[in-house]
């Protein structure tokens, strides 16, 4: 018998409606897609096709409003606010667009947070996982400083960190690059590919095609639906004419 | 625990990060927990310490009632409740400190004046109370004749014998007759069973309740309603009703035995009840009062974080993000809270402290309870819990919704105007007008209170108040032993007194306005002989005959007393307008007749039978305090009444100057004619009307101040949300600006808010206060508790306020600069 891959993300057939103020919203219409382990999907498209809304029910962050969603080969898309709590806990690191480290925090507790909320972990457990974390981004020797002391680039360095330390199963990123120059924008990249090439998981979505280069795998969306890079080429083209 | 301990740590950087938020909570909170824990205190001294006495829950006040009447038991009742009941270990009768001279002190050459306690040995048994040295009364002492014995209080003995421990046989005098000291009481004892105006009683002397051996005998019949005050020991296990149930039997039989004693009942008081029942629902109300203001402190502080709180959504939606639980995060925000609390606390009960130390120092004269105010276990129990409690109330809403954020629009790089955004300023909105609601029902309470005052004070007095004063003399028997030698006593003193420069006219006279102490039993002659328990009585008074011009009562019908009335012309009596009206409806009460005392026919041979002719009707004076309209009264002069000439007197001068530049000369003139009298008691009218209502001022005081409080605290939460509404309007006001709002436009759009938070909480204050009103009804006086004016006034007062409070922000919203607003878009 030969074991087939269990792909580590299982989406079949999702849908996300918003409804806000009696407008419906079809943010994502019959959505498949698979992710295995070890992957790197890029996720593009333009704006307001849908990449964030997939991306944060990917990180359970949100629930889809019909489909089968399963992380792990766990199906997870009904799951109450504590256990997706829990999940995302173990399972997903995040990397923000715009850092999200929270100020009042050094380095060293942003990094340490995700762990905080584990159950019964070990504070020298927890102390060499941040120092792992923040050494493999290059940041641990500003380990005292606070946020707002650090350039942007190694803000989201810390962040990538702060992903990291839980030691996920996969990595989500939404436009990590977004708010940074160039230069600091491809040294994150490089980091990302870096983790990539040692096992990682990651899900990134960019604008940037020449990041999305950088992935194994690219995902392009429109209008809610994934469709095949020639064919988003065509219909960029019927819209734009 | 850890994760708790970074908790606090992480909240305490948050506090440190932002002084003003702290600082202004934790102030809030000091004042709501400061007064609440100051108001605890004082409710703990007065109604929740038990008294020093071996078990005090048996101890109980044993009372006569007569209709709707309460009155105390005589001597003979006692001895037949004692002999015929089975519920009581012990009962004593006793009397109250009647105010008697004392000299021979050590180190005190002038004679001065104490309440003396008359009191049998059963007395201090029945409260459990052994002598720190010496012995307790024999019965004997307690028969006349005998009764030569005193005992101290601990700090008599230690203030004015310096501790003496040979004290024991020593002697002094009392009303110019030697007492033997024949014990000393422990301290602590407390000076609650006696009426309190009459000072502290440091003294107690044998209770005699006959002048003679076979006195109970002849008196039989008539001293069966002599009242004085009576005190039980339950046995163990014998309930309240129990016991009052036994009493009532013997009642019942002793009222078919004795006319008198029909329909007299009894009743038994907890004696702690007794003592405290008056002072409840003022400390009840005032312990109300804090209550909201501690729930607006804590609406307040509830308010501050929730604008807080939303400024974080973004931290909270991170930690979500990192799947942070729900209950990691309101842990997280309540770590916050519980330290705001407990920073609030810990200054609150200094505060505490430091108020009851002031308190116990500084207290009016009528709640001597007061002195025990301080800050002991209890008290500090019940501050921590507050602060715990209050953590919570203020604290949970905000962490919940803090905790409920909307991951998919938090992380939108501008996450304005949402849904849960909506509810929180709602929620905002709702506890303003929460904290109005309470600070209405604070005001309503103090303008309730505040006119009841000015009622009681403007209450028509029915003589000149200003200008007088009165000074209490005891003529001692020994010195003094008939009616002839007092007589010719006060007419002495007075006539010296009227001959010093300053003085208008002075007058001798056993009661005063606008108390009558003397009730009088009489009959009217010519009516037909009721039944003996139907015998009126009304206040009385012996005077002389300067009394009413003294006191410029007027005189409406007939005439005054004068000289030419002596004790052999014909006995006469005034009678003031409610007795006119009372007892001589339709008819004129001039030349009518009136007896002291029993009918005849009912009465014990000797009683005297002097017919007493009406000469006059005068005006009402005030004779039942300030609270109540003037009852009957009939004044005789007392040279024309010899059985009823006691030593007890006082002196009542009308002045030309202030009433204290002549007490020198007055006291000089006292012990020129009598060295061994004490000058006591010196007062003006004016402090004597104004000791009446003492207690009000002091409750209305205090409630005013909790009311600042209150509405305070109230102004600035207002003023906090609506400069909230302002700075997330800044935009939108510059706007409506740019298209050509002016800015009184803006300065309304602003204040309207605050108004509208304040009419709502108004409304729904005024009617908490309505459905209250039944707990103000014994506290107010002239006035309805539900008075509509009262309530009117109290919500635009805080309408006002809000307005004002809502225009500072108002005036921000108005300079907005309309260019730089609109470029935050
Ligand atoms: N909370 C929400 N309520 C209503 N509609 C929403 C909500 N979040 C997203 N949408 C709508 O869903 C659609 C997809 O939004 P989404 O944020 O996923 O786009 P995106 O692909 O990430 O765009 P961009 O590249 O601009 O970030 C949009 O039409 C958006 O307006
Ligand atoms: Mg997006």
């Amino acid at each position: 018998m030969t074991e087939a891959p269990q792909p580590l993300i299982q989406i079949q057939d999702l849908t996300k409606v918003f409804y806000t103020d009696e407008i419906e919203t079809h943010a994502l219409s019959g959505i498949h897609l698979s992710v295995n382990k070890g992957e790197y999907v890029a996720m593009s498209g333009p704006s307001g096709c849908g990449k964030s809304t997939l991306l944060s029910i990917i990180g359970l962050l949100d629930t889809p409003t019909a489909g089968r969603y399963s992380l792990n080969g766990k199906t997870v898309e009904n799951l109450d606010f504590a256990e997706r709590s829990r999940i995302r806990n173990q399972e997903i690191g995040f990397i923000f667009q715009s850092f999200n480290l929270i100020g009042d925090l050094t380095v060293y507790e942003n990094v340490e947070l995700p762990l905080t909320y584990r159950q019964r972990m070990p504070a020298a457990d927890r102390k060499a996982r941040v120092m792992e974390a923040l050494e493999r981004v290059g940041m641990a020797h500003r380990v005292r400083h606070y946020p707002s002391q650090l350039s942007g680039g190694q803000q989201q360095r810390v962040a990538v960190a702060r992903a990291l330390g839980g030691k996920p199963s996969i990595l989500l990123a939404d436009e990590p690059t977004g708010n940074l120059d160039s230069r600091n924008g491809e040294a994150v990249m490089e980091l990302l590919q870096e983790l990539h090439r040692e096992g990682a998981t990651i899900c990134m979505v960019t604008h940037d095609p020449r990041f999305a280069k950088h992935a194994q795998r690219e995902v392009h969306l429109f209008d809610g639906k994934v469709v095949a890079e020639e064919e988003l080429k065509k219909l960029l083209q019927e819209t734009s004419a | 625990m850890s994760g708790l301990l970074q908790d606090i740590r992480y909240a305490l950087r948050q506090l440190r990060k932002s002084p003003g938020f702290t600082s202004v909570a934790v102030l809030t909170l000091a004042l709501g927990i400061g007064v609440s824990t100051v108001m605890f205190g004082v409710m703990n001294a007065v109604l929740l310490q038990p008294p020093p006495f071996r078990d005090p829950d048996r101890l109980v006040r044993i009372l006569s009632t007569r209709a709707d009447a309460m009155d105390g038991p005589s001597p003979l009742d006692v001895r037949d409740f004692a002999a015929g009941n089975r519920s009581f270990e012990e009962m004593a009768i006793y009397d109250s400190g009647w105010r008697k001279n004392i000299s021979a002190l050590p180190g005190s050459t002038d004679p001065e004046q104490q309440p003396v306690g008359l009191v049998p040995r059963a007395y201090f048994e029945v409260l459990g109370v052994e002598p720190l040295m010496g012995r307790l009364f024999t019965d004997e002492e307690n028969r006349w004749g005998n009764q030569f014995e005193v005992i101290l209080s601990y700090d008599f003995w230690q203030a004015r014998f310096q501790g003496d421990p040979a004290i024991l046989g020593k002697s002094i005098r009392i009303n110019d007759e030697p007492y033997t000291i024949i014990g000393v009481m422990p301290p602590g004892l407390p000076n609650w069973s006696f009426d309190s105006s009459r000072g502290r009683v440091e003294l107690w002397t044998p209770f005699v309740p006959y002048l003679s051996a076979n006195e109970t005998s002849v008196w039989e019949e008539s001293s069966r309603r002599d009242s004085f005050f009576a005190i039980g020991r339950l046995k163990a296990g014998v309930s309240l009703e129990q016991a009052q149930a036994d009493l009532q039997t013997i009642a019942k039989n002793l009222a078919a035995r004795y006319p008198l004693d029909r329909g007299v009942g009894v009743v038994l008081h907890p004696l702690q009840e007794d003592r405290i029942g008056t002072l409840r629902p003022v400390i009840l109300l005032l312990m109300g009062a804090v209550i909201l203001i501690l729930l607006i402190a804590c609406s307040n502080v509830a308010n501050l974080l929730l604008v807080r709180n939303s400024n974080r959504a973004r931290e909270v939606a991170v930690r979500v993000a990192m799947g942070a639980a729900r209950s990691a995060l309101i842990r997280q925000f309540m770590a916050e809270s519980l330290l705001l609390g407990t920073l609030g606390g810990a200054l609150g009960c200094a505060l505490a402290w430091w108020a009851s130390v002031a308190i116990a120092r500084a207290h009016p004269a009528q709640l001597p309870q007061l002195a025990a105010v301080h800050v002991d276990l209890r008290v500090l129990a019940f501050a921590m819990a507050l602060s715990v409690g209050s953590s919570l109330l203020f604290g949970v809403i905000p962490a919940w919704l803090a905790s409920k954020v909307n991951l998919s629009e938090a992380f939108k790089e501008s996450g304005r105007g949402s849904v849960a955004g909506r509810r929180k300023k709602w929620l905002g909105h709702s506890i303003v007008a929460g904290e109005m609601a309470l600070a209405v029902m604070l005001l309503v309470g103090t303008g309730l209170l505040m006119q009841s005052l000015l009622r009681l004070q403007k209450q028509e007095a029915g003589f000149r108040v200003d200008h007088l004063l009165k000074v209490h003399l005891f003529l001692p028997p020994v010195r003094y032993s008939n009616s002839a030698s007092i007589t010719h006593f006060c007419d002495e003193y007075a006539a010296r007194v009227r001959r010093l420069p300053g003085v208008q006219d002075a007058a001798i006279s056993a009661s005063y306005p606008p108390d009558a102490q003397w009730m009088q039993r009489f009959t009217i002659v010519g009516r037909p002989e009721s039944r003996l328990e139907d015998t009126p009585s009304a206040a009385f008074n012996v005077t002389d005959s300067h009394y009413l011009r003294t006191f410029a009562i007027p005189l409406l019908k007939g005439r005054y007393f004068t000289d030419a009335d002596t004790e052999t012309s014909v006995p006469v009596v005034l009678v003031n307008q409610a007795f006119a009206k009372l007892y001589f409806p339709t008819e004129d009460p001039l030349g009518k007749q009136i007896q002291l005392g029993m009918p005849p026919a009912m009465a014990p041979s000797n009683m005297p039978r002097i017919r007493f002719t009406v000469i006059g009707v005068i005006g009402n004076a005030l004779n039942r305090g300030l609270a109540l309209p003037s009852g009957p009264q009939f004044v005789a002069l007392f040279r024309q009444t010899p059985d009823l000439n006691y030593g007890f007197k006082n002196l009542i001068v009308r002045t030309a100057l202030a009433p204290f530049e002549l007490a020198a000369s007055i006291r000089g003139q006292l012990h020129s004619l009598d060295a061994n009298l004490p000058f006591a008691e010196v007062f003006s009218m004016d402090q004597i009307m104004e000791q009446q209502t003492a207690d009000q001022r002091y409750t209305t005081g205090l409630l005013a101040l909790f009311a600042v409080f209150g509405i305070v605290l109230a102004g600035i939460g207002v003023y906090g949300v609506v400069s909230y509404v302002v700075v997330q309007r800044t935009s939108e006001i510059g706007l409506r600006m740019a298209l050509g709002a002016q800015r009184p436009d803006v300065l309304w759009l602003v204040i309207k808010q605050g108004l509208g938070m304040a009419a709502v909480g108004a409304v729904a204050g005024l009617f908490a206060a309505w459905i209250l009103r039944h707990l103000m009804a014994q506290l107010v006086f002239g006035i309805s508790p539900a008075d509509p004016a009262t309530f009117l006034a109290a919500a635009a007062l805080l309408i006002a306020f809000a307005g004002s409070a809502s225009y500072v922000p108002a005036r921000r919203a108005a300079k907005v600069d309309p260019m730089v607003a609109l470029r935050y878009e």
